[in-house]
């Protein structure tokens, strides 16, 4: 046999290279990037399904004082997509998991089970802990060691709280930490068995659907497309624009409030199980005005073997029309489209809208923290309490995909407005953000207690004395501003610096925006 | 097994002549055939396939290194054109399959510079 494979030295190797490529598909015997990785936004894996727990390093902890642990988790069969439908339901089981403490000594103390839900949404879990030695480890692990569900974890930390008893234990609120839901529909269409309503041919035509706003957010549209081949070469674009409903016919605006820009055959991000294109495409809209949101091929193109079709039904059931509009600014009606428009529904705590990245955290002993990062992804737009598009409403405030921010047009004095509901007295805040980037205005920046009295927030200084460096070091602000009224709301506007000039992107924005704010939980 | 059973398998397998569907571009391109299989199996994208039928044919009968250098070459220059039409998408498989180019193109050299050396060593002591 040996003397076989050294004869047949490049045959034995091919075997061998084949070998090795099916028993990876079968036993993964090394990493493959697995799709639904790319699904899980920011949060990691901390437990693969063949795996039993995870382990990780927390600051030494002191017998006799309280700790919470507060961390955000989901559970997810990773073998779903590969199993039929009939089989799904017996594989989406929850997973149980228990949290262990352990010392350096190898003495463990168990603190909790938690149950984490089977899905795509994280969940949050807390637990207030009397330490009764001095740990170092926190160990998450499998209640059942055959689960094979894959465990997702974010936000995860651990801070000591000032109480000294289990009565005021008992009176530390949980944290609150909002989620906004993006998939909430606040239009649609669906049809059981769509059928192409229009090719696109790369001319330059727009596609869609006009809807009425009966929220005041957007946060993504559907649609269904049939590709062939590829789909086509180069780039679709989703657009938003404004509708008017006059004399009995729609009148679509040529400005476009919100673009996305994707590649047909870059599915992955955008496709989802239901064969509905999901697309990013965010905006504030005015409660009760039309809008039109279309797919334009100006920048697609397509042969006899790639090309798209978008889908629908041929037949008008739809009340509001489905429009293409040509390069002139014709319009006709197509039928009615597969649609699904979808808003943004946010935590709320009475009336009032918590917003994504924000974090509310009561110590102990009337002593509370509120900290805020942004996103970084649309949600940052659809954070804004409000904006000024200045002159004439000329201006443009939108996300900025390669940038991961919202940015406003730095011309007719625009601006933005952020507004932070703290939920009790501001005690101080530090706030801190930068420049976007060399090619982008520089901003100033104010904030507020009351949205009405507006204060500056100074940059750093840079110190150097060389001029160039010191007009191109991008800006960075940290603050420490103490409240001097007993406000629960803090505000933060953002515009540009009519100063300066000459910026190649025309664009303002902050990015990295945060803020740590000391609040009175007493009250 | 009884010797006149042999004896008649042996008549059959000469008979239909199997030796001669057993010569080696014929194996060779069994094996082509085996990786396109492989990779159409594992869902391959169409050119990642054809890469690995280039990489299994090369490993039985290997290119030279020279050979090689320049295929990783071209395929290096086809980049910058891709980034100019922007077709990035293009560009980014380009340099995955001028990588793959050049770990064959190394491993075929240092193969080629072993076996110069052998025979360098075969000719000194003769």
């Amino acid at each position: 046999m040996f003397k076989l494979i050294k004869r047949q030295k490049s045959y034995a190797l091919v075997i061998l290279i084949l070998g090795l490529l099916l028993a990876n598909s079968f036993f993964r015997l090394f990493y493959r990037e697995e799709p639904e990785v790319a699904i899980a936004d920011s949060g990691h894996i901390i437990i693969p399904s063949e795996g039993t727990s995870f382990k990780t390093g927390i600051p030494q902890t002191f017998k006799g004082k309280y700790y919470r642990l507060f961390f955000e988790a989901r559970a997810y069969s990773e073998n779903k997509l590969n199993t039929p439908d009939f089989e799904r339901i017996s594989i989406d089981h929850s997973s149980k998991i228990k949290i262990i403490l352990k010392s350096n000594y190898g003495e463990k103390k168990f603190v909790k089970e938690f149950e984490i839900d089977n899905s795509l949404i994280y969940k949050s879990h807390e637990a207030i802990i009397l330490m009764d030695s001095n740990y170092t480890e926190l160990i998450f692990e499998k209640v059942d060691k055959y689960d094979s569900n894959v465990i997702f974890q974010r936000g995860m930390f651990f801070h000591e709280l000032n109480v000294s008893d289990q009565k005021s234990a008992d009176l530390v609120r949980p944290v609150i930490k909002p989620a906004t839901i993006l998939d909430w529909p606040i239009a649609e269409f669906v049809e059981e068995s769509p059928v192409a309503v229009h090719r696109f041919n790369g001319t330059g035509n727009l596609v869609g659907q006009i809807f009425k706003a009966e929220s005041d957010r957007m946060s993504g549209v559907s649609f269904k497309f049939d590709l062939k081949g590829k789909g086509g070469l180069g780039s679709y674009k989703a657009e938003l624009r404004k509708a008017e409903f006059a004399n009995g016919k729609y009148i679509i605006s040529p400005e476009t409030i919100s673009s996305f820009e994707f590649h047909s055959y870059d599915y992955a991000p955008y496709l989802n199980d239901e064969g509905e294109w999901r697309l990013p495409l965010a905006a504030i809209l005015e409660k009760g005005q039309y809008y039109f949101v279309g797919i334009s091929d100006r920048e697609a193109s397509v042969n006899f073997f790639n090309y798209a079709n978008i889908l629908g039904s041929s037949e008008m059931k739809n009340k509001i029309p489905s429009l293409l509009i040509d390069t002139t600014g014709e319009t006709k009606e197509i039928g009615s489209l597969y649609f699904k428009i979808f808003g943004a529904a946010y935590t709320r705590v009475g009336d009032e809208r918590i917003l994504e990245g924000t974090i509310i955290e009561d110590v102990g002993s009337g002593t509370g923290y509120f900290t805020y990062n942004s996103v970084g992804d649309i949600t940052d737009l659809l954070n804004l309490d409000k904006f000024d598009l200045g002159e004439n409403n000329q201006g443009k405030v939108f996300y900025l995909g390669k940038a991961n921010t919202v940015v406003g047009t730095a011309q007719f004095g625009t601006s933005f407005t952020y507004r932070f509901n703290m939920m009790h007295p501001i005690k101080d805040v530090i706030v801190s953000a930068s420049q976007i980037g060399p090619i982008y205005f520089k901003n100033k920046l104010f904030y507020s207690f009351d949205g009405v009295n507006w204060q500056q927030i100074t940059e750093e200084q840079d110190n150097s004395d060389d001029g160039w460096k010191a007009d191109n070091t991008l800006q960075q602000y940290v603050q420490k501003i103490v409240a001097t009224s007993k406000s629960n709301q803090f505000y933060i506007k953002v515009t540009y610096d009519e100063n300066d000039n000459g910026r190649e992107e025309g664009l303002f924005g902050v990015r990295n925006l945060s803020l740590l704010a000391e609040i009175d939980m007493s009250k | 097994m009884p010797a006149n059973i042999k004896q008649q398998l042996d008549d059959l397998l000469r008979n239909i002549e199997i030796r001669r569907y057993l010569c080696k571009q014929n194996v060779d391109l069994l094996f082509v055939f085996l990786a396109l299989l492989t990779g159409i199996y594992l869902q391959y994208k169409i050119q990642e396939i054809a890469m690995l039928g280039f990489i299994v044919w090369n490993i039985i009968n290997p290119w030279s290194s020279e050979k090689l250098a320049r295929g990783t070459l071209a395929l290096l220059g086809l980049i910058p054109f891709a980034l100019m039409f922007k077709r990035s998408q293009y560009a980014e498989e380009l340099a995955i399959f001028v990588y793959y180019f050049l770990i064959l193109t190394v491993i075929i050299a240092i193969i080629e510079y072993k076996r110069e050396k052998k025979n360098a060593e075969y000719e000194d002591a003769k």
